[in-house]
C-alpha cells in the first residue's frame, strides 16, 4: 500500500475537516448541538463503512444496520460485565459473525437479487429482539449505561470515524481497492481475470461490518439505548440514502451525505414524523441534479480555482 | 497426454434448447485451432463450458489430463485457461495499466515466461506486445472498439494461461487492427502458447490455423485443415444458407 498524491491529499482534507469539528466543543457548549454532531459522526461511521461493497462493488446493501444494530446490542448485552475498552472489539466481532452469515449466502447471489436479500435480515433481527424479550428486552430494548458522554464521546465518536475514514480511504487506493471496484465494473470480466469475486465481496463484507460494529457501540451509548427500531425500515433506508446523497464509490462522500442530511433532518425537527420523506426527496433531488452526490460538487471546486486563477492572468 | 485440451461428448441445454450437442475434440499443447459455424452454431456457448460460465449437462472438459467441468472461472484461469469476450467488458473505472495489473498470474501457463519472467514487469510486455502500453494511463473506457478488443487480449495474457480462448476477436475491428492482431497472434503461436480461436469470418486465420472445427446447430460437422473442411460436404451445405457459402468465410 503505497501513499499516492490522491491518497495523501484525501486524508489530509479529512484530518483538516475532523480537526475542525474537534475544536467545536471550544465554542459549543450547548449539549444538545453537541449530541447532534455526535450523532452525525456516528451517522458518517455508517454510511462510509456501507459504502466499501455498496460504492466500490456496487452492491447496494440494504441491511447495514444489521452490523451497527449488532454492535449496538453487544454494548447492552455485555456493557455491564465487560469494560468499555473489551465492548469496542467484542462490537465488531459480533458484527464480523454476522457479515458471514449473512454474507456466505448471499454474496453468491449477484446483481438485484444480493441487495434484495440484504434488506430481509435486519428485519428478521427486528423480530427476533421482539421474540426473544427476556434476553433483548422486547420493544423496551435494553438501558446503556454509557462509560462515556458529552464531549467524551462526541471525541470517541470523531476518533472513530478518522480511523474508519483513514483505513477505507488506504484500502480503496490499494490494489484492494482497485479489484473491488473492478468487480464493480463487471463481475463476469473480473472473474475471467482470475478474481475470486465472493471472496472479495465478502471481504469487503466483513470490513464494512467490523467497522460499523464499532460505530454500533458509540452508537448505544450516545442512545443511553438499544431497542428494535434500530433494525427498523428506516434506519437501514437512511444509510443508502446518506451514501448516495454523499457521492458512492468516494468514502468520504457517503460521510458527507449523513452529516448533510442529520443536521438537516436535526434542523427540520418539528415535522420528525416526515425524515424518510425529507431524505428521499433530497435523495431525488440528488439523483436528478447531482447523480455523483455532494462529492462531485468538491470535485468541481478545484476546476473551478484553476479556472479563476486563471482568469486574472489574461 | 499431449493433449492440453479435451473435450469429450459434451452437451449443454438451455431449457428446451440444445446449444451443444455431444461436441468432441482435444486440442495438443502449442496448437492453433479455430472454431468457426453460423450465427448460434454454439461456439461461445462452447467457450463459456469450457471456461467454467456455463455447466455441461453431460460430457467431461480435461484441462491438461485434469477434469475441469464445473469448476468456477476463476479457479479455471488458476489452472491457465484464459478468455476474452466477444463483447469487450472493460473495467470503467480502472486505467489501461490498472486493468493488466490486477489480473492474477496463474502458476500454470508459459506466456509471461516466454514474454520475459512473470513478476513486476509483466505488465509493461503484455501491454507492449498488443501496442497499449502508451496507453496505459487512459481510462479503459475511453478506448476504441479495436483498442478494447486488445486489452481484453492483454488481460487475459496478464493471467499467464497455458490456453488462451479467444472469442472472435476479429469482430469489430478495421483493417488495421486486424493485422495488429494478427500479429498478436502470431507471436504468441510463435511463443508456444496454446490458442483456441472462435471466427466468424475466417480470412484473417486462414492463413494462420492448421486446424478448423466446425459446429452447426450445436454439433460438431468438421474437423481438419481448411482445405479438408472446406471439402466436407456438409460444411458447404451448413453455409449454403449463407450468401454465397463458405467461399465468403474463408
Amino acid at each position: 500500500m503505497t501513499l499516492t498524491r490522491r491518497l495523501a491529499l484525501r486524508l489530509g482534507g479529512v484530518a483538516a475537516a475532523l480537526g475542525a469539528l474537534a475544536l467545536l466543543p471550544l465554542w459549543v457548549s450547548n449539549p444538545y448541538v453537541l449530541s447532534v454532531l455526535t450523532l452525525a459522526a456516528l451517522y458518517a461511521i455508517f454510511a462510509s463503512s456501507w459504502d466499501i461493497l455498496s460504492g466500490y462493488i456496487g452492491q447496494l446493501n440494504f441491511g447495514h444496520a444489521v452490523f451497527f444494530g449488532v454492535g449496538a446490542y453487544t454494548a447492552g448485552f455485555l456493557g455491564p460485565h465487560l469494560p468499555p475498552l473489551l465492548v469496542l472489539p467484542a462490537g465488531a466481532l459480533a458484527a464480523v459473525f454476522f457479515a458471514f452469515l449473512v454474507g456466505l449466502p448471499c454474496l453468491k447471489l449477484r446483481g438485484p437479487y444480493l441487495s434484495l436479500t440484504t434488506l430481509v435480515f435486519p428485519l428478521i433481527l427486528e423480530r427476533l429482539a421482539f421474540t426473544f424479550r427476556d434476553v433483548t428486552g422486547g420493544e423496551y430494548g435494553l438501558r446503556v449505561e454509557p462509560p462515556l458522554s458529552g464531549p467524551g464521546l462526541y471525541f470517541a465518536s470523531l476518533a472513530l470515524l478518522a480511523a474508519t475514514l483513514a483505513v477505507l480511504l488506504a484500502v480503496a487506493e490499494s490494489r484492494l481497492g482497485r479489484t473491488f471496484r473492478a468487480i464493480g465494473d463487471d463481475d463476469l470480466a473480473a472473474m475471467a481475470a482470475g478474481i475470486n469475486t465472493t471472496r472479495y465481496k465478502l471481504g469487503a463484507f466483513v470490513l464494512g461490518a467490523a467497522l460499523a460494529g464499532l460505530g454500533g457501540v458509540l452508537y448505544a451509548y450516545h442512545l443511553r439505548h438499544v431497542g428494535p427500531e434500530v433494525f427498523g425500515l428506516f434506519t437501514s433506508f437512511a444509510i443508502v440514502i446518506m451514501g448516495i446523497v454523499g457521492g458512492m464509490g468516494t468514502i468520504i462522500g457517503p460521510a458527507i451525505g449523513a452529516y448533510f442530511l442529520t443536521l438537516l433532518g436535526e434542523s427540520l425537527r418539528e415535522i420528525e414524523t416526515y425524515r424518510l420523506l425529507v431524505y428521499s426527496g433530497v435523495m431525488i433531488l440528488c439523483v436528478l441534479y447531482l447523480p455523483r452526490g455532494l462529492w462531485s460538487l468538491g470535485e468541481a471546486l478545484p476546476a473551478l480555482a484553476r479556472r479563476l486563477r486563471r482568469a486574472p492572468a489574461r | 497426454m499431449s493433449a492440453l485440451l479435451a473435450v469429450e461428448r459434451v452437451t449443454k441445454r438451455f431449457r428446451g434448447l440444445t446449444a451443444l450437442s455431444d461436441v468432441s475434440f482435444e486440442v495438443a499443447r502449442g496448437e492453433m485451432a479455430v472454431v468457426i459455424g453460423p450465427n448460434g452454431a454454439g461456439k461461445t456457448t462452447l467457450f463459456n463450458v469450457i471456461t467454467g460460465f456455463a455447466r455441461p449437462e453431460e460430457g467431461r472438459v480435461a484441462l491438461a489430463g485434469e477434469p475441469v467441468a464445473g469448476l468456477a472461472p476463476h479457479v479455471m484461469v488458476r489452472r491457465g485457461l484464459a478468455r476474452t469476450f466477444q463483447i469487450p467488458r472493460p473495467f470503467k473505472s480502472l486505467t489501461v495499466g490498472e486493468t493488466v495489473a490486477l489480473a492474477r498470474p496463474s502458476a500454470a501457463g508459459n506466456v509471461l515466461g516466454v514474454l520475459g519472467a512473470p513478476g513486476p514487469g509483466s505488465a509493461e510486455r503484455v501491454l507492449r506486445l498488443v501496442q497499449l502500453w502508451e496507453r496505459r494511463d487512459e481510462p479503459a473506457g475511453t478506448l476504441s472498439q479495436g483498442d478494447l478488443k486488445l486489452l481484453e487480449v492483454a488481460r487475459a495474457l496478464a493471467t499467464n494461461p497455458a490456453l488462451l480462448l479467444l472469442d472472435e476477436p476479429y469482430a469489430g475491428l478495421g483493417p488495421g487492427e486486424m493485422a495488429r492482431l494478427t500479429r498478436v497472434v502470431m507471436d504468441l503461436h510463435a511463443a508456444g502458447l496454446t490458442l483456441v480461436i472462435i471466427e466468424h469470418k475466417l480470412r484473417e486465420l486462414m492463413k494462420l490455423t492448421r486446424r478448423v472445427i466446425v459446429l452447426h446447430y450445436g454439433e460438431k460437422i468438421a474437423d481438419g485443415t481448411p482445405a479438408e473442411v472446406s471439402r466436407e460436404p456438409r460444411v458447404l451445405e451448413a453455409y449454403m444458407g449463407g450468401r454465397g457459402g463458405m467461399a465468403s468465410h474463408a
